[in-house]
């Protein structure tokens, strides 16, 4: 009895799984699924009502059933292992198999396959001469089928050969289990093992439910859920009508038939009518709490998530909230929200996670062109997006999608119950991340305008201040200007105001010839002054203009040096001082220079030396460093006060001498380093000077060689 | 004009510039008057308090020690206060001949308007 009922809830439990399966998975292959777990049903069912007939007549009926419904079995198994796991379509020859279960379904009701029952308890049947008919059919599709299969294991990789093999395995068993209890046994004459053979099944739904498990075939607990429900609230209305039958036949109608019969059928039905909503609703509610602890409502979920995606606009917010009330509705957790633009990490929003998720380019490529949501659990092993999961600690990978663009990713870690994300966690997961997407999107654009607007302030800033310093540049070189020209024209004048005294002296009567040769003397190097000072100025101008242009030829800067020496003579011999040139030990290669401008140089450092040298004298030297002449101009004269030197090179400057009077030489125009300066660098040398104050003076500078 | 009489009257000429410095200096010797130079502001001072002289001619924009510097000491010192100081310049504003006249100097000339018989002129009339 027991064992009875066992079999029976199979049977149920078996159709169930088989319906859900139909109406979720539509299809061909779901369709023969579903069929075939009828027939097995069936078939099963037919075997142990057989048990309970007390009749001849039906025994062979349950006999019939049992043949017809075990003919539809190899071929579906056929179409099965032909479509599986993801075929669409069968050959129309295949089709026209169907014929085959329908002549043998007429060749069994006209008692050509079993022709009748020898003996009820247990049944035995005599077999007609079509059984070999039937057998052969049946051993060969199954044996085709299980041929398909196999092939499909061997060729079939990943995923796919995971679910084969298990559809393969559970098959096999239950098939060779009720193929040698039901037509090996019985073939031999031993029936009594008949009835084992619906366990057999148990091989089948177990395995196909493992492996619905293993690898999200389909959502495996709403089926299981579901079949368990409906297969209780099946056997207790089932119970209950044999109850309600039992009870009105003993006490109230007793030994009833006819009308009564009638009446009592009538009364059961409309209590099953009554009765069926509200106990559905208990096994629901039972078998809710029991498998869906953590369950969420779908509805709840998605507004809630909604709302927060409508709540800000400001992005780090809008992730921080989307993940808060994400993992804290559906109970996970770990969760990180990554943004991505152009192959790099945008943004990174993360709970729960340990390390920070510094996706790295080439990841970032991988789940961009895999595009996918990825389940950590149906990647096989070797596949990067395992590597990748495993190293972030990751159940679930789902893609955030914007007009078919990834603008990112969102990692989740597993559930806090520990159970794995159902196909319909994850359906639920992709609605909600392609709302968040949208949310983001538009938080995104607001930051980047915002981002936009401090990038523009700043560059407006920078080209106010940039404008205001060229301002002040411009004012400044105004300011230069004019100090040039007033400085300019008070060095004209005064050597223009001596010219003028001494002219005037000339009319004077007292004037006699000895003063008028001095006073000859006197203008003419007011007149010389004044010419060296208009052609400083000319050059200051040209230098300040960039209009001085280079006649640059190879020069032997030892004849150079020997040249502008010469033009000092004179004046050293008076002031009793010496002039030398310290040769270099080895010629140097000429220089690449304009022999005129440089020789300026040397009459600029010449005379400014002899200008402040009252004992001693000057020492010229040449020597080559770094592929570069180096010229030093030394003096022993009075040096240069610390804190003239940083000015010595500018426009006018002049050192305050120790004694004016006794620097009677002419007046310098205070251009001169000005210009040797310029010119030095035109040419890319560099010049410089060390003095110490009391002792002397040293002007180096550079010229570039050939 | 020289004098006869007595002693020359002295002149101190303070100057940078030595081409100006040499003409007045040329010029003041053939009237006879006694001539120092001194070339910047320290240089002129020692000179003016060590030689006491009658008359000073001071430049303003000197190294060391402005012009302007230099009148004031002397001109606020007892022994020198009563050293005749003509300032000669090349600076034209108002203000700095105002404040030239505030320090006590008693005649103000611009060197590029006034031609040297002018200065001249105007040693003489002080030193008279």
């Amino acid at each position: 009895m027991i064992i009875t009922l066992l079999a029976f809830f199979l049977c149920v439990f078996n159709i169930i799984l088989g319906v859900t399966v139909f109406f979720r998975k539509k299809g061909l292959l779901s369709i023969f699924f579903f069929l075939f777990t009828v027939s097995v049903s069936v078939w099963a069912s037919s075997i142990y009502l057989s048990e309970y007939t007390l009749s001849h007549s039906m025994a062979l009926i349950w006999m019939k059933i049992t043949f017809i419904s075990s003919s539809l079995m190899p071929l579906l198994l056929y179409y099965f292992a032909r479509l599986f796991p993801d075929y669409k379509e069968i050959t129309n020859f295949e089709k026209m198999l169907i014929i085959i279960p329908i002549i043998i379904s007429f060749l069994t009701l006209n008692n050509d396959i079993v022709t009748g029952i020898e003996q009820i308890k247990p049944i035995t049947p005599s077999f007609g001469s079509f059984y070999n008919v039937f057998f052969t059919y049946f051993l060969s599709f199954i044996l085709i089928s299980f041929f398909i299969l196999f092939r499909k294991l061997i060729s079939f990789s990943g995923i796919r050969k995971a679910q084969t093999q298990y559809v393969f395995v559970g098959l096999l068993v239950a098939l060779l289990l009720g193929m040698l209890t039901n037509l090996f046994l019985p073939s031999l004459g031993y029936q009594q093992y008949g009835k084992l053979g619906p366990f057999s099944i148990v091989f089948f739904v177990a395995l196909t439910t493992y492996a619905i498990i293993k690898h999200h075939l389909m959502d495996i607990r709403l089926i299981i859920v579901k079949s368990i429900t409906y297969s209780l609230l099946f056997i207790t209305i089932t119970l209950v009508y044999t109850f309600f039958i039992f009870i009105l036949g003993a006490f109230v109608f007793q030994g009833f038939t006819g009308i009564e019969a009638y009446w009592a059928s009538m009364i059961v039905a409309l209590v099953i009518a009554f009765t069926i909503q509200p106990i559905k609703r208990v096994f629901t509610r039972w078998t809710d709490r029991i498998f869906f602890k953590d369950n969420y409502n779908f509805e709840e979920l998605t507004s809630k998530l909604n709302e927060v995606a409508t709540s800000t606009i400001v992005l780090p917010e809008l992730l921080f909230k989307f993940l808060n009330s994400l993992m804290e509705k559906m109970r996970i957790t770990r969760g990180a929200l990554i943004l991505i633009e152009k192959g790099k990490i945008y943004e990174t929003e993360s709970i729960g996670y340990k390390q920070a998720i510094n996706l790295l380019p080439k990841e970032i490529k991988h789940l961009v062109n895999d595009n996918k949501t990825e389940v950590f659990d149906e990647i096989e092993e070797g596949d990067f997006s395992k590597d990748i999961m495993r190293s972030y600690n990751t159940s679930l990978i789902l893609h955030l999608k914007t007009e078919g663009e990834i603008i990112g990713f969102l990692f989740l870690g597993e559930k806090k119950s520990g159970d794995i994300y159902s196909f319909q966690d994850i359906r639920v997961l992709e609605i909600i991340t392609d709302q968040v997407a949208l949310g983001i999107q538009n938080a995104k654009a607001y930051e980047k305008t915002q981002k936009f607007n401090l990038v523009l302030r700043a560059e407006i800033d920078r080209a106010t201040k940039e404008l205001r310093d060229v301002n002040d540049r411009l004012v400044q070189a105004d300011k230069s200007k004019d100090e040039f020209i007033s400085l300019a024209s008070h060095e004209i004048r005064t050597p223009i105001a001596a010219l003028e005294g001494y002219l005037s002296m000339l009319n004077l009567q007292k004037v006699d010839i000895k003063a008028r040769d001095e006073i000859a003397k006197r203008s003419y190097e007011s007149v010389e002054r004044l010419s060296t000072l208009v052609k400083d100025l000319l050059d200051v101008s040209r230098i300040d203009q960039k209009r001085i242009k280079l006649n640059k030829q190879p020069t032997r800067l030892e004849r150079l040096i020997q040249r502008a020496m010469e033009g000092f003579e004179l004046q050293t011999r008076d002031k009793k001082i010496y002039i030398k040139f310290q040769k270099p030990e080895k010629m140097l290669p000429e220089a690449n220079i304009d022999p005129e401008r440089v020789g300026e140089v040397f009459n600029n450092l010449i005379s400014n030396a002899i200008k402040y040298t009252y004992k001693g004298g000057i020492t010229i030297s040449l020597e080559e460093k770094d592929n570069m002449a180096q010229i030093t101009v030394s003096d022993t004269g009075m040096g240069i006060p610390k804190n003239a030197i940083s000015h010595l090179f500018q426009k006018f400057y002049q050192a305050e001498t120790a004694s004016s009077v006794l620097s009677n030489e002419r007046g310098g125009t205070g251009l001169g380093l000005y210009i040797s300066k310029n010119i030095v660098e035109m040419h890319g040398g560099k010049i410089w000077v060390e003095s110490t104050e009391g002792k002397g003076t040293a002007f180096y500078f550079t010229l570039p060689l050939i | 004009m020289p004098k006869a009489s007595s002693k020359r009257k002295r002149i101190l000429i303070v100057e940078d510039d030595v081409a100006l410095r040499n003409v007045y200096e040329m010029r003041l010797k053939l009237d006879g008057y006694d001539v120092i130079v001194a070339g910047d502001g320290e240089e002129g001072l020692s000179i003016a308090v060590k030689e006491k002289p009658d008359l000073v001619m001071l430049d303003l924009m000197m190294p060391k020690i402005s012009g302007m510097d230099v009148l004031d000491i002397l001109k606020s010192t007892p022994e020198t206060k009563k050293i005749s100081v003509i300032i000669l310049t090349a600076l034209t504003q108002e203000s700095v001949k105002t404040k030239g006249f505030v320090f006590g100097a008693d005649d103000f000339m611009v060197k590029s308007e006034s031609k040297l018989e002018e200065i001249v002129g105007k040693v003489k009339s002080l030193l008279k």
